[in-house]
């Protein structure tokens, strides 16, 4: 398919979701699509120490993993190391984040962290 | 515009009827194009050559090289209108207040809900919906106040592309939208079904209250930005492709609001029937 077809394909798509989303409705579709819940500012900042600790590292385990609670929010989780490996020649982990925002609103997610050859890590 | 609402039933019967024409043709021409384009082989791109095309099918991403135009564009509207809107507004805006706002966009798109929830076999959850908009609109005023949470009837999310997905309908492309941002096809066919159907957009219209729909479309991005503030940003920084990460995002999400519908109703609540609730 050229990019020419795939151009003209998105462009149909768009069209067609344009009336429906000038309309005024915000199902929740939209939503949906993105993370759930609102982890705070001070739920990322447990995350990142906790994310040194346990895959940000070149000894990293797999299997590795650790519980926080932010008593400022209300929201505690758990992040495991699931798996460790390279991708490009880079070490990458895979990292699982269960997260429970309220009795009712929790979320599970994985995401693979690699280090880039400037030494940071990312989501990629 | 000056709201004006027609001065007999017999007009308002036939600006309705003249209305729902007009709508139903819309939708049934989003349709077609939506069926158009993957009979036309939009959802059964060539073979890949390369190992990136191999990826992006892999992902469900044949689109992939437009998709990243229409990121990159999203992301420079975000970056200089939509997320400054947004700064501005949570700094302005105490939180109870944003809370009653959001609240009040929750209880507008609860209809969608219901009519979701009997399509998916949650008649139970579709009781707790009823109960939930009876109880937000008229003692939370308009859905200001969350009522029906303080009832022990907590909201729950339900779409129509969830629905396609209980009934075991495949996602198709991954498409990233001018606005909307990512969505799979067959949850953008779901979100022209849900606004097509909506019935406060619909009463507006026939109303000619045309400000009240462009306020809720306006305020919509402008909640939810403001409310996943600290989640873009932080993926943002830390993500080394923000595009790949989004679209990895979506498809787990989707995944669990999918799950999530195929679970029968539990004796508690119906946001508990599986891992994850969007809120």
């Amino acid at each position: 398919m050229s990019r020419l077809n795939l151009i003209l394909c998105a462009g149909a798509m768009a069209i067609a979701l344009g009336p429906s989303t000038m309309a005024g409705a915000a199902p929740a579709e939209q939503e949906s699509h993105f993370i759930a819940g609102h982890p705070t500012r001070s739920d990322f900042a447990m995350m990142k120490d906790i994310g040194l600790r346990l895959y940000r590292r070149d000894d990293a385990v797999k299997g590795a993993s650790e519980a926080w609670q932010n008593s400022q929010s209300g929201h505690h989780g758990t992040i495991s190391v699931l798996d460790i490996f390279e991708r490009s020649g880079v070490p990458c982990r895979k990292v699982r984040y269960q997260t429970v925002f309220d009795v009712t609103t929790s979320t599970d997610y994985v995401l693979n962290w690699c280090r880039t050859t400037e030494g940071e890590w990312k989501v990629s | 515009m000056v709201p004006r609402i027609s001065s007999s039933a017999r007009q308002r019967s036939a600006g309705a009827d003249a209305f729902e024409t007009t709508r139903w043709k819309r939708t049934i021409m989003a349709l077609t194009v939506g069926l158009t384009l993957i009979q036309a082989g939009c959802a059964s791109p060539a073979k890949p050559a390369t190992e990136a095309q191999s990826e992006a099918e892999t992902n469900d991403d044949p689109f992939e090289p437009a998709n990243r135009v229409v990121f990159d564009a999203n992301q420079q509207l975000d970056r200089y209108l939509v997320r400054p809107i947004a700064w501005a507004y949570r700094e302005a805006v105490p939180d109870p207040f944003r809370l009653g706002i959001s609240n009040i966009l929750n209880n507008l798109n609860s209809p969608a809900v219901l009519m979701n929830d009997p399509l998916q076999g949650n008649l139970r959850c579709a009781g707790e919906t009823i109960t939930r908009i009876a109880a937000n609109s008229v003692f939370g005023i308009g859905g200001f106040f969350d009522v029906g949470e303080r009832m022990g009837v907590p909201r729950h999310s339900a779409d129509f592309g969830q629905t396609l997905g209980s009934w075991g309908v495949d996602r198709g492309p991954f498409l990233y939208v001018p606005l909307l941002g990512p969505i799979y096809t067959r949850d953008a066919g779901g979100y022209i079904i849900d606004s097509a159907a909506d019935p406060f957009a619909i009463e507006m219209q026939l109303a000619h209250i045309d400000a009240a729909n462009y306020a809720r479309f306006g305020m919509t991005p402008v909640d939810f930005r403001a409310r996943k503030m600290a989640t873009l940003d932080n993926l943002e920084r830390d993500s080394f492709d923000l595009y790949a990460v989004q679209r990895s995002i979506a498809a787990q999400s989707r995944m669990a609001a999918i799950a999530r519908a195929d679970t029968p109703s539990s004796a508690e609540s119906c946001s508990l029937g599986a891992g994850l609730k969007s809120n």
